[in-house]
């Protein structure tokens, strides 16, 4: 398939420390992609530089095939973008958001986006700043998709969010994806928004990729083997993580034609998706690379 | 992009609206009266007549006592009004856009960040100008009798009409774009825009300013009234100009002793003509070294030129930095 996003030897350094090194991704086009890490792993150094916001170091970005990189006018308009915190011009109103929308790009989907403003009952009069957290959120996300884009990125869409608006804002975003086929690169350090919508998975920790693919594949690829406590400490290929208990020993392994056969007394079992991002999260920093 | 631009800027749009307005409103109607007494005090003529004598020497004294004063306090008090304008305004442009996020809105939509930032430079930049050329006008106006008399090179006059005002405002304006760019915070650039204009603006007016042309030098008649300040007689015909030094010289040329000053400062004279028969007997000439009052546009096309062209390469390093910066 086509990928969304290309993504080759990609890096950017701030100073002399790397925010982002040695990024190869290959995403595609269709999914709702979750990119997860905890805070400062350079989840939103990635989407600034998908989204041309910031110029790499080195490597290459391409969305749909354009250099994000250039920032040309093309580039930009393929991407609608609501960054963290979904920030709006406090001082304009509703309407005035769509009119900059309008005049700032080179597509504009007046009507589409007054429905969905219209849907939810916002007020196009009301001056955005008197908006509610969850009612500026609906309003970037609106002037996200009335550009028409092929690749919605969102920026931790759902935090500062109370439930409901969570539910409502994913709901606008998955009306999206179901009404137009868009591909959705979100990020967030809250799975369990996540798993209900996202078919594909990026793991990110300290600056590099940890783990990607589809959910499917990637659950498929992991076993939780339970096993009774030796004093070795156990080696094996494609072992994730140790976790010791009294008497048990768990080990989460990634399958594959080399793993060594089990004394019969081992048990294995599918891994959630939760478990999964926590433990590759949870490995010491040494064993990254 | 310009609706855009005027939406984010049309507040500040409005102020410099009303100040125009209002210092119109006040200059005008005060400038009426400056320009009555100069026709009924006789100020004109005097003008015209070169020194004209003790009739005129205190015909221009009353008129200059009465407005010089208040001439000179616009320039103290508009002095600063073009580096707080511009860094006002250029820190909104980027500072603002930072401190609240809203870069990351304003550059995914679909105009390249340069671009952006040229049209928004070049829209307000107008605006700037139009305030500023404004402004100049109604304070060359009001300033016009007085300027008859005291020349157009003095600090209150040269600094707020003409061209200079506007290239004040324009430098100040590209320092707070800069600053924007460099500190993100509004309050901190537009401190430092501020502090940048009045480092470059206050070595031009005191120092640099003096040198845009070598100066003329002239031996006249002495006259004891030389050194009164604004107030004193012409010593040139014509238009007052920019006196930057005189003194009177002994027949070789040479300043003349400083027993020789105190001895003619404490005596007194029945008149000016006896005081300056006195000098000519004594052999003593007036040399005055000047600016003539008719390098006025010269001088204001270098400054407006200096401050124009310093703007420019602000204006243009903050594109190319943001250009190939990072964030």
């Amino acid at each position: 398939m086509k990928p969304a996003l290309a993504i080759k030897g990609l890096g950017l350094r701030y100073g002399r420390t790397w925010a982002l090194r040695d990024c190869s991704l290959r995403l595609p086009a269709g999914s709702v992609i979750a990119l997860v890490g905890p805070n400062g792993a350079g989840k939103s150094t990635l989407l600034q530089l998908i989204t041309g916001l910031l110029r790499p170091t080195e490597g290459t970005v391409e969305v749909f095939g354009q250099d994000a990189g250039a920032g040309s006018a093309e580039a930009l308009a393929q991407v609608g973008f609501v960054a963290q915190e979904h920030p709006l011009y406090q001082g304009f109103s509703v309407s005035d958001l769509l009119r900059m929308g309008r005049g700032l790009n080179l597509h504009w989907d007046r009507y589409l986006a007054e429905r969905r403003l219209g849907e939810l009952g916002i007020p196009l009069a009301k001056r955005a700043g008197s908006l509610s957290g969850g009612q500026q959120a609906q309003v970037a996300l609106a002037l996200a998709l009335a550009k028409r884009p092929a690749l919605l990125v969102l920026d931790e869409p759902l935090a500062n969010l109370d439930p409901i608006a969570r539910r409502d804002f994913m709901r606008a975003v998955m009306t999206a994806v179901a009404e137009d086929q868009i591909t959705v690169l979100m990020s967030s350090h809250v799975i369990a928004d996540l798993e209900a919508v996202c078919d594909w998975l990026v793991l990110l920790k300290d600056g590099t990729v940890q783990l990607a693919g589809a959910i499917d594949d990637v659950l498929d690829g992991h076993r939780m083997l339970t096993g009774p406590r030796t004093g070795a400490e156990p080696s094996m290929p494609g072992l994730v993580r140790v976790t010791h208990s009294e008497r048990h020993i768990d080990l989460l392994v990634r399958t594959g034609p080399d793993r060594p056969d089990l004394h019969p007394t081992w048990r294995s079992q599918p891994v959630g998706l939760e478990e999964l991002i926590l433990a590759y999260l949870e490995r010491p920093r040494e064993t990254v690379r | 992009m310009i609706w855009f631009t005027w939406r984010q800027h049309r507040a500040q749009a409005f102020a410099g609206l009303t100040l125009v307005a209002l210092t119109a409103l006040t200059f005008l109607s005060y400038g009426h009266v400056i320009r009555g007494a100069y026709v009924d005090d006789g100020v004109g003529p005097c003008l015209r007549q070169d020194t004209g004598g003790d009739h005129c020497q205190s015909a221009m004294t009353a008129f200059m006592d009465r407005f010089n004063g208040i001439a000179n306090h616009l320039s103290t008090w508009f002095s600063p009004l073009p580096g707080l304008i511009g860094a006002i305004v250029g820190a909104s442009l980027l500072a603002r856009e930072y401190e609240q996020g809203t870069w990351r809105l304003a550059w995914t939509q679909a105009v390249p960040r340069v671009r952006w930032l040229t049209i928004k430079i070049l829209l307000v930049g107008a605006g700037i100008v139009a305030v500023t050329a404004a402004l100049s006008a109604v304070f060359t106006w009001f300033r016009g009798p007085v300027d008859q008399v005291s020349g157009r090179f003095a600090p209150g006059a040269f600094d707020l009409e003409g061209l200079s005002l506007t290239g004040y405002t324009l430098f100040a304006f590209a320092a707070g774009v800069l600053a924007g760019l460099l500190l993100r915070r509004t309050v901190p650039a537009i401190v430092t825009a501020f502090a940048a204009f009045m480092a470059v603006r206050l070595p031009v007016e005191f120092w640099l300013r003096q040198h845009y042309r070598a100066p003329v030098t002239r031996l006249l008649p002495p006259t004891v009234n030389y050194s009164r300040g604004p107030r004193s007689v012409p010593t040139t015909p014509g238009t007052r100009p920019w006196v930057l030094d005189q003194g009177l010289v002994d027949k070789s040329g040479h300043p003349i002793s400083p027993a020789l000053a105190e001895q003619i400062s404490r005596r007194a004279f029945g008149g000016t003509a006896e005081g300056d028969a006195h000098l000519r007997e004594l052999g003593l000439h007036l040399k005055v070294v000047y600016q003539p009052a008719d390098r006025f546009w010269t001088f204001q096309i270098i400054e407006a030129a200096l401050f124009v062209g310093l703007a420019a390469a602000l204006l243009g390093t903050t594109l190319w930095l943001l250009h190939r910066r990072s964030s």
